[in-house]
């Protein structure tokens, strides 16, 4: 499959990612690579096959989804070291 | 004689039942390794080493009063994906740099009831996403055999941790492989339960549909200790089984390890495995070990598993599809 330059644009757009020219054609071409890897799959036969989600002999566990009530105190000491704002949590940037 | 840290969980429970060792020696001996040589394997992001020998004398005081329990003052390190109350669980990323589990996981609560006794927690690739951990944001672990080799990975601190004897097991996960690779790499024993047995309550998702957390051992006995100890069903899992384990540790006990009699098993070499890509020390030593289980009565048979060249592509589907959800948040549950 190839995908050229204008999808490589949308996608790293969609990502906020800034890719230069040189960048845009390598990952062009690699996306395209891997693309073609996956192709390997079309070549199994699943006509006979049901949809499947899973292949384990498992049922659901369930259970009521009952709101509990957890210690302010412990609730704080999971976030205390971090600085907040409007109930959120602050992180510093991680990648460069 | 061996040093108490080089004990496997056998061993050392024999010596602790008895009386001729104490957990606060072996516990000392574990985190003294950590000490010693940690600087170079760089194996742990959290040693907790007081409260762990406080544990370890509640422990020697409930041995002298004749409480057993399979792990009872038992020393482990737990990778640090997987989350321990009022610790800081970081997965090796500096987004949860600061993060303080408010809950145990429940497979943590399970090691607590069996007496084991949590030594820190170990190094990983960033959020378990590696097969080195090289990749994770604090530092890169080695392996001890060899500084100059990666431990392999995800688990690539709990691997390296037990082999070079800071532990006498650990707790690692597996989504494709990141047990199984690193006690591969560091040469332990390293296990993916089937999906479900192990509740996943409390590990940072990756791949929800094959997340599965497991031990790391010395021995094989041990693991089916410790999977004994970890296994079972959890309302806290929505996907966790059901069905219970049969009597593994028991069949391991007498008929392998005592009568040293492999023959009520089938062992299927797939072929696919054994393609020219394998390495050939590798396949050397595979080969030698399936004589040996062939000499203790076990039953060897060639198959095929004809869809083993998909498991890639596959598994390059459904794991960054479910990592994109999955990695929104960070709360271990499910």
């Amino acid at each position: 499959m190839n995908i050229d330059k204008k999808e490589i644009e949308h996608i790293s757009s969609l990502a906020r990612l800034e890719l230069n020219d040189k960048e845009e054609e390598l990952f062009a071409s690699q996306i395209s690579s891997i693309l073609d890897y996956m192709k390997i799959l079309d070549e199994v036969d699943v006509k006979d096959i049901s949809g499947t989600a899973f292949i384990g002999d498992l049922d659901n566990v369930w259970r009521n989804d009952v709101v509990e009530q957890w210690p302010e105190d412990e609730r704080e000491l999971s976030l205390d070291q971090s600085e907040r704002e409007d109930g959120l949590v602050k992180v510093k940037r991680v990648l460069a | 004689m061996k040093k108490l840290n080089e004990l496997t969980i056998v061993e050392a429970r024999e010596l602790l039942d008895k009386g001729e060792i104490s957990s606060f020696d072996l516990c000392k001996a574990c985190l003294d390794e950590i000490e010693k040589s940690d600087k170079e394997i760089q194996a742990c992001l959290l040693v907790i080493r007081e409260e762990a020998l406080e544990k370890a004398k509640e422990a020697d005081e409930k041995l002298k009063k004749g409480e057993r329990s399979s792990l009872l003052g038992i020393p482990y390190l737990c990778k640090d994906n997987i989350v321990v109350k009022g610790k800081k669980t970081t997965a090796a990323s500096k987004i949860l740099e600061n993060y303080i589990a408010p809950y145990n996981a429940t497979v943590i609560n399970k090691l607590n009831d069996s007496g084991a006794i949590l030594l820190g927690k170990t190094n990983l690739d960033e959020f378990a996403h590696g097969a080195s951990t090289e990749n994770s944001a604090y530092q890169t672990t080695r392996n001890p055999h060899d500084l100059k080799r990666v431990p392999g990975g995800s688990s690539g601190g709990s691997a390296a941790a037990l082999a070079a004897n800071m532990c006498l097991f650990a707790i690692g996960s597996d989504t494709g492989g990141s047990i199984r690779q690193p006690a591969s790499f560091c040469g332990v024993v390293g296990l993916k339960p089937s999906y479900g047995r192990v509740s996943r309550f409390g590990l940072l998702s990756m791949t929800s549909s094959t997340d599965v957390i497991g031990p790391l051992t010395k021995t094989v006995l041990d693991n089916a200790i410790v999977l004994e100890a970890i296994s079972g069903t959890d309302k806290k899992d929505a996907t966790s089984a059901s069905f219970r384990p049969e009597a593994y540790l028991r069949y391991i006990e007498t008929k392998i390890e005592k009568e040293k009699d492999l023959s009520a098993l089938k062992i299927g070499l797939p072929k696919e495995y054994f393609d020219k890509e394998l390495n050939s020390e590798v396949k050397e030593k595979v080969m030698s070990l399936i004589k040996k289980a062939k000499s203790m009565g076990a039953k060897i048979i060639d198959v095929s598993l004809p869809y083993t060249k998909y498991g890639i592509p596959v598994y390059y589907l459904i794991t960054p599809s479910e990592i994109s959800s999955n990695l929104a948040r960070f709360d271990g549950v499910g």
